[in-house]
């Protein structure tokens, strides 16, 4: 428990200004609003190459991973937050690219950096079909649940966006459930 | 048939000479053994840059992209000159590898001839149990759907973590082998495929 949470969100679609961003802002905005502090970055701003399959996950105890790009730095972003923010647009059923480069680096990062932390999750997406998001969700739910050290929290699916950047300023209930999101992250946490 | 049917492998594997590489090997030895032509691509050796989602391309396609100067325009290009595609990746995190995505991401460019008329099969290795592999099953059998390609059949690999741990499952080779065999019949006569795997 702690009265000022902290949350660290990654956006993890490559328009700055764009859905995905704009959405994340409004969850940002109802967890500040009830004692929380934020902190918001965008993958595409960081170097991550894409995992490289050596067997990390073997060795006692962990090393640290070998490739030498910006991982370590989302790391020590992401150690000091109690919620970490992930999202990502789907993009052919699933996660964005960029994004599932970083997913797939979480196993080279230190325990640490997951130590009792919740995770939730920001999908954006133009189709209507709540299935078109199943993969994502699916694969989100399996990776956090399950293990001793992250508390999944869930996602919060924004469906018929038009593919513009500014889009969802056209849906005013999205924008709203974003920001219920947001309060309910804080309370859960405080 | 005159002109053989043409099978393209692309490894969505960092590991070069890895279960999936060698899956897909076994698949392109199969379709060989029936007189397909083959080639691969190991997508690790080749810069792919992520999509920028600026769109340009959507929803007509485009011959490039407008903000990459990578590997994409060759991959492409073969792609466009392949009947059949065999798609492999390993699941991680219950899903395709962030390299396979990336790629995956930039088929958005795609204009209808370099898709027109191909079929699919994918090769998906994974530590532990077979389910675990369903979303990256339904990510790609769906984004094949959108395009319109001829999903064919996918071998789905469990067990399989380490580099050599398909030394301990030859039934997976035969498997791919009989896969690999099977495509050009597919693209011939795609009904009778169905009950494949």
């Amino acid at each position: 428990m702690n009265r000022h949470p902290k949350a660290l969100a990654l956006v993890g679609s490559a328009r700055k200004h764009g859905n995905t961003s704009r959405l994340v802002d409004e969850v940002l905005r109802g967890f500040v609003e009830l004692g929380g502090s934020a902190e918001k970055v965008y993958l595409s701003d960081y170097s991550i190459r894409h995992c490289l399959g050596c067997p990390c996950y073997v060795w006692k105890p962990k090393r640290p991973c070998i490739q030498t790009d910006d991982l370590a730095k989302l790391g020590n972003l992401m150690e000091p937050a109690q919620l970490i923010l992930i999202s990502t647009p789907i993009y052919w059923y699933g996660p964005s690219g960029l994004f599932k480069n970083f997913l797939d680096r979480w196993i080279g990062l230190p325990t640490s950096v997951f130590e009792k932390s919740h995770v939730a999750a920001v999908l954006t997406m133009q189709d209507t079909t709540p299935d078109t998001a199943g993969p994502t969700e699916e694969m989100l739910r399996r990776s956090f649940t399950g293990g001793a050290w992250i508390t999944y929290e869930g996602s919060l699916l924004a469906s018929g966006l038009h593919h513009t950047p500014d889009a969802i300023t056209s849906h005013p209930q999205q924008l709203d459930e974003g920001y219920q999101f947001g309060r309910s992250l804080a309370e859960k946490l405080r | 048939m005159n002109q053989p049917i043409r099978v393209l492998g692309i490894v969505g594997s960092p590991r070069r000479g890895g279960n999936t590489e060698r899956l897909v090997d076994d698949v392109l030895r199969g379709s060989q053994s029936v007189g397909a032509e083959i080639g691969k691509i190991a997508l690790s050796d080749h810069r792919v840059e992520s999509c920028l989602g600026c769109l340009t391309c959507y929803p007509e396609g485009r011959d490039r992209c407008a903000n990459h100067d990578d590997a994409m325009a060759a991959i492409t290009q073969r792609m466009k000159e392949a009947d059949v595609w065999v798609l492999g990746t390993p699941v991680y995190c219950y899903g395709p590898t962030g390299l396979f995505k990336t790629f995956l991401d930039r088929w958005i460019c795609f204009l209808p001839e370099v898709y027109e008329n191909t079929a699919v099969a994918s090769v998906i290795p994974l530590n532990r149990a077979t389910l675990r592999a369903e979303p990256t099953l339904t990510m790609l059998k769906t984004t094949c759907q959108s395009f319109g390609l001829h999903y064919l059949a996918g071998l789905v690999a469990p067990d399989l973590l380490h580099v050599a741990d398909l030394d301990r499952h030859p039934e997976y080779r035969v498997q791919a082998a009989e896969l690999g065999r099977l495509l050009p019949v597919g693209i011939t006569s795609l009904s009778s495929i169905g009950g494949v795997s």
